[in-house]
């Protein structure tokens, strides 16, 4: 009715009113991301612009002012666009083979398992491969004659980011060419076109939006990388991440690392946004469930099959060089010297590193099952409960994984170094930077779980008598523990093996296994680093592994085959 | 009369995207204790509105809504007694059969011993006593669905809300389910409210429709009176096929029997229930197909359009000399005269099969 008497209510605030109960855990989200995001930021930002009590940008212009800062910012860029054409170019190629060749199913298995591995490996691990191998003196060098090459500068980081970074690629490549619906190649093929002409009119323009994803992606992580260019940069190849942390950590210059990490932070921030808010959403992929029955896919002409599968087939043979060079390292007594067997490094381990190694599993033990606490309660309120400024909790929640790691380092460095918020040196500050930066990944997988359960299952459980709190821990918690177990897997491994921020963090009282192996590798500690790094991909592999197989076991509980279509 | 469910001038305006969309318009209604009455109408009509207001899941903007003679207006879903089974039966995932049918008794804290019989039972009444181990996703449809019907029949709500429960089932099983679903309203005596857009669910298994448009109320009453006499020509052309023929009335008893001119033929057919006409009203003469036939004898003249075989019947489609394309649907006989494309023919009717609305 058009009347004035009747005001229309709609329900938008009563959430909360209706929910109580939502209301400590709102206040306690809130209470969280702004002690360890919004504040970091702003003590940031203070650093870095508030010179003498006022706004100013000299700290910057200083900044820009030497060469070596420029050529610093130049480099990270230039090392970005390349590693992100290297590693798009790679990852396409492999997505290609994947879904369009026709090839033994174990052999998808292998190739898919490979190129895993440097996404759950430590950030150091091809580093310390490519070093064995084609650093001085290194094995692939001698064996092809080319001893003086200096491999330390943009070469090395290039390919060494590209063999880390390139699995990412595949895995947002290959999901948008299997999503592809066949009869669209089928039908350009019946309409009398080659398979190339498919490929090009066809394939490659649907992919065009995967492919920019991959690209920004790569650029991001490549921006952000920290670890590598430490190990293989040198100094003739400086760039922002390893100069932020060496004015810090070499020159105790807070201001001027402060500065250097807002040089990183806007290319940073700009190209996730991009990612997120454009790219990320453009797709011409209509996930419909049902599409066109999978058809085997027609040859793609024998000559270009054979050449995809070669590369892709001697890549994953460098890849498993590389690792079994780690390995190899790690069981001999002294690298390229004396080649005999022996378990000494990791007896050395075990002792030294002994301390190393339980803080950093003491840390991921903390760090898991509370981001994912934090994570189902930050994904819930922002996809179900309709009050005021959910939109804003899920963007300040993303803020510190859209930050590269340095300055997120930096911004803790910072803000907790004094009182009343003293936390440099505790566990407090490493577990609470890596929740803050790893539980977004949670917080997706949450809010797309609850995307695709129909509101209907909710209010079911309401319309037979249940109150919130118990629609929510007895239907709604149940129906998420497979995307919670996805999020706890990624909190885990990051804790595991990320260094970029807690690299300032780490204390005499608590270390990590990351921070071992790059002492170790800048002591030239080959052997040791090697099988600190052994020890530590065993460990995330397992556990990873074993939450891989409950988060299976979880969602084959709720899915499963047949259905009404309710629960997809 | 006892009431077991009253809306009283119930409206509900959504707004979307700064646009205000009234979806329920002023509907008010009582259902007695023990009725089946439905909801029938087009996609968008508001009826699962309605329904979703009755059950609590929406708020009415204006309006009341009371269960038992206790307004329920601002009292939440779980407090209500309410039984709701949804369009996709809303089963949960996680949990088995027997689960899913306790879920409700556990809430209510019932003795466990009680629930375990209870949920036999209920179970036992869908005729799924041997399923309570699996899971929901292990289940076809229909039995699906017999869950649903289960899980909110154990709890003995007050009133039975069901939201086109049988649009995902196929054709077959969906009239058994009709039959089933009929069975167990009257076998357990519970007030039951139906949404559906489907005609023949509505008509088979009401003892009262309520046909909605665009938010209001268009009609209610019994399925054969809705049938009969359709208070106005979306009802008619609803519910069954319809021809309309208009004209002008000549005579008038003032109530029950009137006489129209069609074309230059005078008809004598009956006014529909509670409407008076006057010499000279313009009037709309609803006929049936199926009490349309061509013949050699007296009646209408027209020409055959076009001539179609379905089976059981020949359906006709005749133009009338007054212009007017009417359907005509004729039983089936072999050996029966057959009309075909293009012929000339005379449609008759029995005056008491059609009836005259307000054009």
């Amino acid at each position: 009715m058009k009347n004035n008497s009747a005001p229309p209510v709609r329900s938008c605030a009563p959430a909360l009113k209706r929910d109580p109960a939502l209301f400590p855990a709102l206040a306690a989200i809130w209470l969280s991301l702004a002690v360890f995001v919004l504040y970091p930021a702003l003590r940031l930002f203070l650093t870095a612009f508030v010179v003498d009590g006022r706004i100013s940008f000299s700290n910057l212009a200083a900044i820009l002012e030497g060469w070596y800062f420029r050529r610093a910012f130049l480099n990270s860029i230039w090392l970005a666009t390349a590693v992100s054409a290297s590693g798009t170019f790679l990852g396409y190629l492999y997505a290609f083979a994947v879904t369009r060749i026709s090839m033994p199913s174990w052999m998808k298995w292998f190739i898919g398992g490979v190129t895993t591995l440097p996404l759950i490996s430590p950030p150091f691990t091809s580093s310390i491969a490519l070093t064995l191998s084609l650093g001085p003196n290194g094995i692939l060098l001698n064996l092809l004659g080319l001893g003086s090459f200096n491999f330390y500068g943009f070469w090395g980081t290039w390919l060494s980011e590209t063999l880390t970074y390139f699995p990412v690629s595949f895995l947002t490549l290959a999901a948008v060419l299997s999503a592809m619906d066949p009869n669209l190649e089928d039908a350009g093929l019946s309409l009398g076109a080659s398979s190339g002409r498919v490929f090009r009119t066809v394939t490659l323009p649907l992919s065009i939006p995967g492919i920019a994803n991959s690209i920004l992606l790569l650029f991001a992580s490549s921006l952000a990388d920290f670890a590598t260019p430490l190990v293989l940069g040198g100094h003739n190849f400086p760039i922002l991440p390893t100069q932020a942390y060496l004015q810090i950590t070499g020159m105790y210059d807070l201001r001027g690392g402060a500065s250097l990490s807002f040089l990183l932070l806007f290319p940073a921030l700009a190209v996730y946004f991009l990612q997120r808010f454009w790219v990320g959403r453009k797709s011409y992929v209509t996930v419909s469930g049902r599409a066109g029955s999978r058809s085997d896919f027609k040859s793609k002409g024998k000559a270009t099959e054979r050449i995809v599968l070669a590369v892709c087939l001697s890549l994953t043979a460098f890849i498993l060089y590389l690792y079994s060079l780690i390995l190899w390292g790690a069981v001999v007594k002294v690298w390229g010297v004396d080649n005999t067997l022996t378990l000494e490094n990791f007896r050395y381990v075990f002792t030294h590193g002994k301390k190393a190694i339980v803080d950093t599993l003491i840390i991921a033990a903390v760090v898991t099952p509370l981001g994912g606490l934090l994570a189902v309660l930050t994904g819930y309120l922002v996809q179900r409960g309709r009050f005021f400024g959910n939109r804003a909790m899920e963007f300040v929640s993303m803020f510190n994984y859209a930050l590269p790691g340095t300055v997120v380092g930096i911004a803790y460095i910072i803000a907790f170094n004094q009182r009343p918020l003293l936390l440099t040196g505790t566990l407090t500050i490493l577990v609470a930077a890596y929740i803050f930066r790893y539980h977004s990944a949670g917080i997706r997988a949450v809010i797309a779980s609850l995307h695709q359960i129909d509101p209907s299952i909710e209010e079911a459980s309401a319309s037979l008598g249940a109150g919130s709190a118990r629609t929510f821990f007895r239907v709604t918690v149940p129906l998420i523990i497979p995307a919670v177990l996805v999020g706890m897997r990624y909190l885990f491994i990051y804790s595991m093996t990320a260094i970029s921020a807690t690299v300032f963090l780490v204390s005499v009282r608590w270390t990590l296994l990351t921070t071992r192996i790059l002492e170790c590798m800048t002591e030239l500690q080959f052997a040791q680093a090697c099988a600190f790094s052994v020890t530590l991909i065993l460990i995330v592999y397992i556990a990873a592994a074993l939450l891989a197989w409950l988060t299976r076991l979880a969602a084959g509980r709720i899915s499963g085959g047949g259905g009404t279509g309710q629960w997809q | 009369m006892a009431v077991a469910l009253e809306l009283l001038d119930v409206s509900k305006t959504f707004r979307r995207d700064k646009e205000e969309i009234l979806a329920v318009d002023s509907v008010s209604l009582k259902v007695e204790p023990g009725e089946m009455a439905t909801f029938l109408g087009p996609s968008g009509c508001g009826k699962t509105t309605t329904l979703r207001m009755i059950a609590g899941f929406e708020a009415p903007t204006r309006g009341s809504v009371s269960i038992d003679g206790q307004d329920v207006t601002g009292v939440p879903v779980n407090r209500r007694d309410i039984g709701f089974v949804f369009q996709n039966y809303a089963l949960f995932p996680h949990m088995s059969v027997y689960e899913n049918v306790a879920y409700g008794l556990k809430v209510k804290g019932e003795a466990s011993a009680d629930i375990r019989r209870k949920v036999r039972e209920g179970l036992d009444l869908v005729g799924l006593g041997k399923a309570e181990r699996r899971l929901p996703n292990r289940l076809s449809g229909g039995e699906q669905q017999r869950v649903a019907l289960a899980r909110v029949l154990v709890l003995q709500p007050r009133v039975l809300l069901m939201d086109e429960p049988l649009s995902n089932l196929d054709a077959k099983l969906r009239i058994h389910m009709r039959s089933e679903i009929r069975r167990i309203q009257k076998h357990l005596d519970v007030t039951c409210l139906y949404v559906t857009h489907d005609q023949t669910e509505a008509l088979t298994m009401s003892d009262r429709i309520i046909v909605m448009r665009k938010g209001r109320v268009e009609q209610v009453g019994a399925p054969m009176e809705i049938y009969s006499d359709p208070r106005s020509m979306f009802v008619a052309d609803f519910i069954g096929q319809a021809n309309m023929l208009p004209g002008v009335v000549v005579t008038s008893d003032g109530r029950a029997l009137l006489t129209v001119d069609v074309a230059g033929r005078m008809l004598s057919v009956r006014a529909v229930r509670g409407e008076t006409f006057s010499r000279g009203d313009s009037a709309a003469i609803v006929v049936r197909p199926e009490n349309l036939a061509p013949t050699d004898g007296e009646g209408m003249p027209g020409r055959i359009i076009s001539s179609t075989f379905l089976g059981g019947r020949m359906e006709y489609e005749v133009e009338l000399a007054g212009g007017v394309t009417v359907t005509s649907f004729d039983p089936f006989m072999p050996g029966k005269r057959l009309w075909s494309e293009g012929e000339e023919t005379v449609l008759s009717f029995d005056p008491k099969a059609a009836v005259a609305l307000r054009a």
